[in-house]
């Protein structure tokens, strides 16, 4: 049954890899490489040991950009969903920022912080602490009433409210935020190495297209984001596994 | 008994577009310490503002609660709120649901006192689990326990078992009850349902329709546990049903009558003078059926009903045709407002085949039946509901009543019957006696007309079920039939309620377990032959203890003479596989009442006056016997038919219950012919190539 299920798909990847050696072939182009040519290439920089380098670069400025955000977002989210004022007063300006592509905030971000690792970081913040405080607000005002009244009526402490109640409660909603936030950090890592740094993905993407037009690199590198990627938003999906967030997605 | 709980003039408004609406208007009344108070009022009435405003979480316009003399103004947790949904958290386990309000002590000392309480109420070994993976009462009894385990000094509780079906409703009751006379609490019931507040209230106040305010008062003086069908408590819930403006007796002109056995509301009549026109023994389908056709003909009658404990009862899914005689006798609301199950179709599966055949059910036109569907009951409530239906159209109903025997002249004429109650023994006279006793068979068996069934000696064990997988959730509400291996053996899956499923075996009398012998371990067998039946039930838990019961199938000789008839089970019972029960109870209820009328109008109660009765309902009797033993002969060869979307019409009318007015016969024709061919190519093989689409291809 399982295998009815991957099946299909393992087909259509497989007739695309067709298609695409029977085009290179067709066509005799010189720079675009073919499937078999992408495996060596790969084979290549595993060899060498720059791939492990530029994916260890590119998920370390995700981490550092993306736990800021957490670290930054969920409390600022909670506020917000909590205290009236604070919503009123903030909501309007994240309203306004969150439209605004990261890729835009990219000149900004050399001129504040320079081309070291600093830029990609701010921007990986900048494009996935939105979601991730409009989420967990969202959650907030969420909250079943009756949950609420509950606690009200046991007459606990503000700390129980907290931890016992209005967290967890919001937790569902907080890690469906995480999970975009990854996703839209991921995006823009690739962006960000693109214009400046010495590594990461978007840095060989570039590189190896710069540099003698290393086609094979180019497209190994993009599989590659592909397939991080999927993993990372596969971690994630674990987190709503957990037993304590279950219950709001069992329906 | 001090005051515990004092509301004074409470009083309070909403603002809407239309204008400030007053909904809750000047209530004041007072809880002693340890009092039960249940206040019960029409729906949409006020009554969760007024629970909201007593526990303090909202302020009323006018007026005060004071709570041991204290004026109250916020929640506190010596009154815990249990309301209709829960509130009991998601994402906590039972155990750090119990230790939520709780404070002081170590973490330890919270964990065992929580479990303590976990025990009280019956979840011992659920402590660790989340509430979405508990059953919907096991999740109100937690809700119970986090309540109890803060020794609040009041509960306050706002519909709070009406979320749950009718099975765990009663059981949470008792366990409320039980628990309330280990530890004292002050409740305060807020309730819709009658028969909740007459169970276990000391008092009850009606409220009136919005804005609401206290309208009566009732003392309930009733020791616990109370029997829920004793005569006091109907009288009681009568009286306040009564003044909620539900009891329709008021307008129906006949007197609603619900007489305890004991009172001398039917004294003996001096000798010749009639007690009753028609006395009908039996309180269940048939009886009360027959009762409200003779109420609304305005024919007077009662009905003797030896009241009978609550318990599921085989006969739990109706036929769309049966719908007419619900509809006649305006009984189509209750069941409505009685939140059944909708039964859209059947579905049958067969042990040896992957395929099912699902046969939709469609509306009978020719009967007035709009609607395509019927409905799956729990036969204790829902026989409860047509006696009380009954009762509310005029049928004078004496409950505790056990008749020993139908008395007869020297002529052969039914006399009445000899009763016997707590008021010693007497004739109860009547022109027309009606046996709807069931298959206790009254009539039957004491003028010696019954006739078994030699090839039709079937034996049920059933019981209700929590956590049946229901299947396809297209199909989930319809009644499921399964074909088991094994002599005429197969089984049913009714869905009670959203978390309810009856399942039962049937079978041949020789294959079945002797008394004493394993009757859990038969099911299970039993289950385990069909592969789709076992699918279903691989995660089931039994609601209560099996059930077994004989299902022998049997007619009567006559079914009518001077002064008398047979209704229901009392003059046939064939085996239940097509849900012929209550059909049966039904429509001979509807002829015979039909009969009576028009015996008594032309004063001839002979049995010439019921002939036409007899002969109409033997005309369908003899059809569902037929079709029966059609089945039996050869179910694959029926499934086939059944599975052939031009054949499958043919047997529709049949499948719906429409037999009883004729056209059911070209059906029956076809399947008896299809029957017969299938036996004779099964017999020699060969022969069924030329046979036509659907036959052959199975076997049994």
């Amino acid at each position: 049954m399982k295998a009815r299920q991957v099946l299909p798909s393992l087909v259509v990847m497989a007739l695309l890899i067709g298609v695409w050696w029977g085009l290179v072939r067709g066509t005799g182009s010189a720079i675009f490489p073919t499937p078999w040519q992408v495996v060596t290439g790969t084979v290549e920089l595993i060899r060498d040991g720059t791939l492990w380098q530029h994916i260890g670069a590119s998920l370390m400025r995700v981490a550092a950009g993306f736990l800021l955000a957490v670290a930054i977002g969920v409390p600022l989210g909670l506020w917000m969903g909590w205290v009236r004022g604070a919503f009123d007063t903030l909501n309007p300006v994240f309203q306004i920022l969150r439209p605004i592509s990261p890729i835009a905030w990219i000149p900004i971000a050399i001129l504040w912080f320079g081309v070291g690792n600093a830029s990609p970081i701010y921007l990986i913040f900048i494009s996935s602490v939105f979601p991730m405080v409009v989420q967990t607000t969202a959650g907030v005002h969420t909250i079943e009433r009756r949950y609420l009244r509950a606690a009200d009526n046991f007459g606990v402490s503000r700390r129980t409210l907290f931890g016992q109640v209005v967290i967890p409660a919001v937790l569902p909603q907080v890690i469906v935020g995480m999970r975009i936030g990854l996703g839209v950090a991921w995006l823009v890592v690739v962006a960000a190495e693109m214009i400046a740094l010495r590594s990461g993905l978007g840095y060989l993407i570039i590189d190896s297209r710069n540099a003698g037009n290393r086609y094979d690199l180019v497209i190994a590198g993009m599989i590659i984001i592909g397939l991080i990627g999927l993993m990372l938003d596969g971690g994630m999906r674990l987190l709503e596994g957990l037993k304590s967030v279950r219950w709001r997605y069992a329906h | 008994m001090p005051t515990k709980i004092e509301v004074k003039d409470l009083q309070k408004g909403f603002a809407t577009d239309k204008g400030p609406l007053l909904v809750v208007d000047g209530v004041s009344f007072s809880v002693g310490d340890g009092e039960f108070v249940a206040i019960v009022g029409p729906s949409g009435c006020g009554k969760s503002t007024l629970m909201s405003m007593i526990a303090g979480f909202d302020r009323p316009d006018r007026g005060s609660v004071a709570i041991d003399g204290a004026e109250r103004t916020r929640p506190s947790s010596k009154g815990i709120l249990i309301s209709q949904h829960g509130s009991v958290f998601p994402w906590l386990t039972v155990r750090e649901n119990l230790m939520f309000g709780l404070e002081g002590p170590s973490r330890r000392e919270k964990a065992e006192l929580a479990d303590h309480y976990a025990g009280i109420v019956g979840l011992t070994g659920f402590e660790k689990s989340y509430p979405h993976e508990l059953s919907g009462g096991m999740v109100k009894r937690v809700e119970l326990a986090r309540a109890l385990v803060v020794k609040p000094e009041i509960l306050y509780m706002d519909e709070p078992f009406s979320a749950l079906d009718a099975l765990m409703n009663l059981r949470m009751r008792n366990e409320l009850l039980r628990i309330l006379s280990e530890e004292r609490h002050t409740v305060l019931l807020i309730t819709h349902d009658v028969e909740e507040a007459v169970h276990m209230a000391d008092r009850i106040l009606v409220l009136s329709p919005r804005p609401t305010r206290i309208q009566a008062t009732f003392e309930v003086a009733l020791p616990h546990p109370r029997k829920l069908t004793s005569p006091e408590v109907q009288e009681l819930r009568v009286a306040i049903l009564r003044e909620l403006g539900v009891d329709r007796s008021e307008e129906g002109g006949g007197a609603t009558l619900v007489v305890p056995s004991d009172s001398p509301a039917t004294p003996v009549r001096s000798e010749g003078a009639p007690d009753t026109e028609v006395l009908i023994v039996g309180g269940g389908p048939a009886g009360a059926i027959l009762g409200a056709y003779l109420a609304r003909a305005g024919v007077d009658h009662t009905i003797l009903d030896k009241a009978v404990h609550p318990r599921p009862h085989v006969g739990e899914s109706l036929l769309c045709a049966t719908t007419r005689v619900f509809r006649e006798i305006g009984f189509l609301e209750a069941i409505e407002r009685g939140d059944f199950v909708r039964k859209h179709g059947a579905l049958w599966t067969h042990f040896a085949q992957e395929r099912s055949v699902a046969l939709p059910f469609r509306a009978i036109p020719h009967l007035g039946i709009e609607q395509p569907f019927s409905w799956h009951v729990d036969r204790s409530r829902f026989d409860d509901a047509l006696l009380r239906h009954a009762a509310a159209q005029g049928s004078r109903v004496l409950e505790g009543a056990q008749v020993e025997r139908v008395e007869f002249d020297e002529a052969g004429r039914a006399l009445g019957a000899r009763v016997r109650d707590a008021g010693g023994r007497r004739l109860l006279r009547a022109r027309v006696v009606v046996d709807a006793t069931g298959r206790g068979t009254l009539l039957g068996s004491q003028l010696r007309l019954k006739r078994t069934d030699p090839s039709l000696r079937q034996f049920a064990v059933h019981g209700w079920f929590e956590g049946v997988d229901r299947g396809d959730p297209e199909t989930a509400e319809w009644i499921h039939l399964h074909v088991l291996p094994g002599t005429r053996a197969w089984a049913w899956q009714i869905p009670i309620s959203a978390g309810v499923t009856s399942v039962g075996i049937v079978c041949e009398a020789e294959a079945f377990p002797k008394a004493g012998e394993d009757l859990d371990g038969f099911f299970a067998s039993a289950v385990a032959g069909s592969p789709v039946l076992a699918r279903r039930m691989a995660a089931a838990r039994p609601l209560h203890a099996l059930q077994r019961e004989g299902n022998y199938s049997y007619s009567m000789e006559r079914l009518a003479g001077d002064g008398w008839l047979l209704v229901g089970d009392a003059a046939r019972f064939v085996d239940p596989l097509f849900s012929s029960g209550m059909s049966v109870a039904a429509e001979s209820a509807r002829a015979a009442a039909a009969a009576i009328r028009e015996a008594l109008a032309r004063g001839d109660v002979s049995a010439a006056a019921f002939a036409g009765y007899e002969r109409h309902l033997r005309a369908g009797l003899e059809v569902w016997r037929e079709l029966i033993a059609l089945y039996y002969r050869l179910p694959s060869a029926f499934l086939a038919l059944l599975a052939d979307p031009d054949e499958r019409e043919l047997l529709r009318q049949l499948m719906q219950g429409d037999v009883y007015e004729g056209g059911a016969a070209a059906g029956l024709e076809r399947l008896r012919a299809e029957i017969a061919r299938a036996e004779a190519s099964a017999a020699a093989p060969t022969a069924s190539s030329s046979g036509p689409p659907g036959s052959g291809t199975l076997s049994a």
